[in-house]
């Protein structure tokens, strides 16, 4: 059964993905495992819902209170975006783990990967791992409880 | 390091060409389609019109682009009219017109050729603003 409408900060989901594309980028460009590394605990703990997790204190301390972007609070599941940032802490846990082991080709693609549905997400609004997620729901899967919310 | 920036830019900006690409290509298509597709069957001729396409389970559809849209046509009453599609329940209507996200949505002027392209959601100004591109 799916609970109650809950809201969602998509501008705080949006400094999420800005954030990843940046650093994995600049991850790319030096060559850089602990920079992949960062972005996969950084998504880990966004998607276990940590109040330590990077993305949060980040909007919520700094972006926020800068006043440069402002909230967008709308009526959403976290639950779908949570599963998004898993899948993305996933691809780059493997990455580091291949980027350790001397695989770099297969870990920058999985990185290249996340980076460009990063991009989708930011910039149209398309979130890959939320439409898996629904489609899980759909399914009947245990754990995938959140349904589509009503129309408003 | 060069040849990694190198790299990186490149593929960034494959990104970006091949979307615009896409965009261009999709302009072209679907006003060769508009004139005869069955969605546009009963509109009133001359008026622009915006074909949005939308799913069940697309939140920002939901939660903005009808929203937008609804804004927009109080605005801009019977100079605009909205096509509303459920691309799961016409699948092969999306694939016609080439949609593989929702929302999207399609600005035609008042001849059915094809303005604009939004993939993703496009907010009332940014519509308007496609839109007036017909005056």
């Amino acid at each position: 059964m799916a609970a109650a409408l809950r809201k969602v900060d998509h501008s705080g989901l949006k400094t999420g993905q800005a954030i990843t594309i940046v650093l994995l980028l600049i991850g790319f460009v030096l060559n850089s495992v602990p920079l992949v590394a960062i972005v996969a605990v950084a998504q880990f703990l966004a998607a276990i819902d940590s109040p330590y997790a990077p993305y949060r204190l980040i909007y919520q301390r700094i972006v926020k209170p800068s006043g440069l972007i402002k909230p967008h609070v709308i009526n959403d599941n976290p639950e779908p975006h949570r599963f998004a940032m898993g899948i993305g802490a996933i691809f780059n846990a493997v990455a580091t783990v291949l980027l350790l082991l001397g695989a770099a080709t297969p870990a920058w693609v999985l990185v290249w990967i996340v980076i460009a549905l990063a991009n989708l997400n930011f910039w149209i609004n398309f979130c890959a791992g939320c439409w898996v997620y629904y489609q899980l729901n759909k399914l009947g899967l245990p754990g995938f409880t959140q349904s589509p919310i009503p129309e408003s | 390091m060069i040849e990694r920036l190198i790299a990186a830019l490149f593929l960034m900006a494959s990104g970006v060409i091949a979307y615009r690409l896409m965009i261009g290509w999709q302009i072209k298509q679907t006003t060769a389609l508009a004139a005869t597709d069955p969605l546009l069957g009963g509109l009133k001729p001359g008026v622009p019109t915006i074909l949005y396409f939308t799913t069940p389970t697309c939140i920002p559809c939901r939660t903005q682009q009808t929203p937008a849209l609804k804004r927009l046509q109080e605005e801009l009453g019977e100079a605009v009219q909205v096509v509303k599609v459920d691309a799961t329940e016409q699948p092969d209507a999306a694939q016609r017109w080439g949609v593989f996200s929702a929302p999207t949505t399609f600005v035609l002027d008042g001849n059915g050729a094809t303005l604009a392209v939004n993939h993703g959601v496009a907010e009332a100004d940014k519509l308007r603003q496609q839109l007036g591109a017909t005056a």
